[in-house]
């Protein structure tokens, strides 16, 4: 009976965390169809859509931005994994470390040494800006170390036993293996990406670079209802790439115990 | 298969995104108020001179002047581009005399400027317009 009833209980406080976590977003979808003057209800999509050029600029930015950064943080992050759990070096476990900090930094302690290695580099106000520290991000490496580390060798030492080549091995046994993982670094480095404030609003100036997410943040004189809509077209593109993975990014983060 | 209402869902979405990235905003211009406009034109004035003893001589003189229609208490919409898109954008003007249908124009206007003497609807400042004239 007490059982029963402390079951209850959890269920009623899970509902109503979960109320609390989808109001905002609810309430964004239902003022999205929602207008001043007309009761045409995609009113506001199509506004922001036409009206706004600056919405489908930073859309596209947001996209290329999101898309270039995860697909070059997976291939930079494989191999350095890789290298991590086989190679012996010096000083393996010190930059293991320095990994782990950079990693638990906030970001906006990195942000200074970032702007003033870009400044140095010409690279402040280019996309490179953005795309660089974004594709050199070490929570990749991280999450496949981690991986591997948990997992079995001897199907690595199987592979080399066929194989000279580090590239075949990384091809035909690393990434099949963490396919999984990979899936899950996917979504959480797409995700991370698209929703990047920070690093646009200092490291550019010009409008047409800046991400969706900057632009969202900063506009005025506009109908709210309006913008509204373009905050669930926002939302959009990660919940598609969350409804493709979202069973790797269960069984990946399950795996690592994390 | 499992997935083909999301692989059909991602496709529009994109393509959509891909249609208004390239159309849309010709189509959003097709939508606006047709206005037309016209540069500020020399036009020659007949002045009534009213001498002392109510005896009235009349003469001629050069002015630049505007439409009637295009001013209304005082005041014209100037065609602007802002973004791609043509903007009207309300100016007070100093009006003289009237003749024909045409208002002398003292000040306010410069040569360059397009002034919108014919509106499909009442226009307010900063509307966006298209320009078929």
């Amino acid at each position: 009976m007490i059982k029963k009833f402390n079951s209850k209980c959890l269920q009623l406080v899970i509902l109503g965390v979960a109320i609390i976590f989808i109001y905002p977003i609810l309430s964004t979808f239902i003022c999205s169809f929602k207008q001043n003057n007309d009761n045409f209800i995609l009113q506001g999509y199509l506004l922001i859509l036409m009206k706004e050029r600056w919405f489908l600029t930073g859309f596209w930015n947001s996209v290329g931005y999101s898309v270039v950064i995860t697909f070059l943080n997976l291939i930079v992050a494989v191999p350095a994994a890789y290298a991590f759990c086989e190679l012996q070096f010096k000083w393996k476990n010190v930059l293991y470390v320095i990994y782990i900090f950079l990693i638990l930094m906030p970001l906006q302690v990195t942000l200074l040494p970032n702007y003033m290695q870009l400044r140095d580099m010409g690279l402040l106000d280019t996309r490179w800006a953005i795309l660089l520290p974004g594709i050199f991000a070490p929570f990749g490496e991280f999450l496949f170390i981690q991986y591997l580390n948990g997992s079995s060798k001897t199907i690595i030492e199987a592979a080399r036993l066929e194989t000279n080549s580090v590239v075949k091995i990384l091809l035909y046994v690393i990434v099949p293996q963490l396919k999984v993982c990979i899936f899950a670094a996917a979504v959480f480095i797409f995700a991370e990406n698209w929703n990047m404030v920070e690093q646009p609003t200092i490291f550019l100036s010009g409008k047409d670079r800046l991400p969706l997410s900057v632009i969202l943040a900063s506009v005025e004189n506009i109908d709210v209802n309006v913008l509204f809509s373009g905050a669930i077209i926002f939302l959009i593109p990660p919940i598609i790439l969350y409804m493709y993975f979202h069973e790797s990014l269960e069984k990946g983060l399950g795996v690592l115990k994390i | 298969m499992k997935k083909i209402g999301l692989h059909i869902f991602t496709v529009c979405f994109f393509i959509t995104m891909l249609v208004f990235t390239f159309w849309g905003r010709q189509i959003y211009i097709q939508t606006l108020p047709e206005v037309k406009v016209m540069h500020i034109e020399e036009k020659q004035f007949e002045i009534e001179l009213r001498q002392i003893e109510s005896s009235v001589a009349s003469t001629t003189m050069i002015v630049n002047a505007l439409p009637k229609e295009a001013i209304k208490d005082s005041m014209i919409y100037v065609l602007e581009e802002s973004d791609g898109v043509d903007v009207v954008t309300q100016r007070s003007v100093l009006v003289g005399n009237e003749y024909e249908g045409w208002i002398e124009i003292l000040s306010g206007i410069n040569p360059e400027d397009k002034i919108v003497y014919e509106a499909e609807q009442e226009l307010e400042n900063f509307e966006q317009v298209r320009c078929i004239k």
